[in-house]
């Protein structure tokens, strides 16, 4: 009867460590989004942003045959940095309030300067400026569309409907807390081990290593499953700038999830083998 | 006595195993029940909310 318990204990051990793993790396992606400031954004990003832009002016150029070199200049860290903090802002904005937050914008006084003193839009000096102010436009479209590649309209519309049917701010906060909630309730089933079939207490070590092992195997399961399904693809198929986001931010959860993989198998090793010294 | 031992720390090692077992199966079940359907929702919302 005890060792019934005690394997029953085990098995929900085993959940409570699986939802502290899933809720744990969920944190991460969601947690840095909600500061005052949005979540950092890493200088890896902007140079791959920057190679992103450079493809994106240069098509434009063919287009429209403007020179691409003094746009592609105009374009920099600083520019980027300052649209990704405003989308990192955006999110933000999402998360906390619910409600999609305002559009990104960037100053193209400078960008319109230097189109209208192209070789292209001096072919035609009366309608250079239209020329310029059209053509900047389509560069803010295209590099804004880019850092944010979100259709803010229908995540508008979409956030609204939701919200009509849950809390979508409490949602989030409750998801903050879970790893730690998850955390307790672990402690209090290995404690609960210890008591149901404890005596002595490397008995219990052996449920608790168990249950560990059982976790790390789950997880590891769920995170190859995550990467099969193929979801890289996908976006990039949609975007090549959500595409550099979402690879930056699975590079992190893969990492942490690899980082509690190998705890948990830790410490499942330890503790199986504490509790098979008695034995031998 | 000596085979004893050595077949029950043995064991102890495949006891993790057991123990994941039902969440194994439930996680497989749902992959491939929901796997498919799930996809396509995420595949469409992925185009219906991002501009390229």
């Amino acid at each position: 009867m005890k060792k019934c318990i005690a394997w029953f204990l085990a098995f929900l051990l085993t959940g409570s460590l699986i939802l502290f793993g899933v809720c744990l790396v969920g944190r991460q992606v969601i947690a840095p989004a909600m500061g005052d400031e949005g979540a950092p954004v890493s200088e890896s990003l902007i140079r791959e942003e920057k190679e992103l832009a450079r493809e994106r002016i240069a098509k434009l150029a063919e287009l429209y045959g403007f020179d691409a070199e003094p746009v592609i200049a105009i374009v920099n860290d600083e520019v980027l940095q300052d649209l990704n903090s405003q989308a990192s802002l955006w999110w933000s904005s999402v998360l906390r309030d619910g409600k999609a937050g305002k559009d990104l914008r960037w100053d193209t006084t400078e960008l319109e300067k230097v189109l209208q003193a192209d070789p292209a839009a001096q072919e035609n000096p009366d309608e250079a400026e239209y020329y310029a102010t059209a053509v900047a436009e389509e560069i803010h479209k295209s590099i804004v569309n880019m850092v944010l590649p979100m259709r803010q309209l229908v995540f508008s519309l979409g956030l609204e409907k939701a919200e009509k049917r849950i809390d979508l701010v409490n949602v989030v906060e409750f998801f903050l807390g879970m790893p730690w909630a998850a955390l307790a309730l672990s402690a209090l089933f290995a404690g609960l081990i210890a008591l149901a079939d404890g005596q002595p207490i490397r008995r219990a070590l052996g449920y608790i290593g168990s249950a560990m092992g059982a976790a790390a195997l789950v997880l590891a399961v769920i995170a190859a499953l995550y990467l099969c399904a193929g979801i890289l693809p996908m976006i990039r198929e949609a975007s090549a700038g959500l595409t550099l986001q979402y690879q930056s931010l699975v590079k992190g959860s893969l990492l942490l999830t690899a980082g509690i993989v190998v705890v948990l198998a830790a410490g499942c090793v330890v503790c199986l083998l504490k509790s098979r010294e008695k034995k031998a | 006595m000596n085979t004893e031992h050595k077949s029950r720390g043995k064991k102890i090692w495949l006891q993790p195993l057991w123990l994941a077992l039902p969440f194994l199966a439930v996680i497989a079940f749902a992959a491939l029940r929901f796997g498919p359907t799930i996809l396509r929702v995420i595949s469409v919302l992925i185009k219906g909310a991002v501009v390229s």
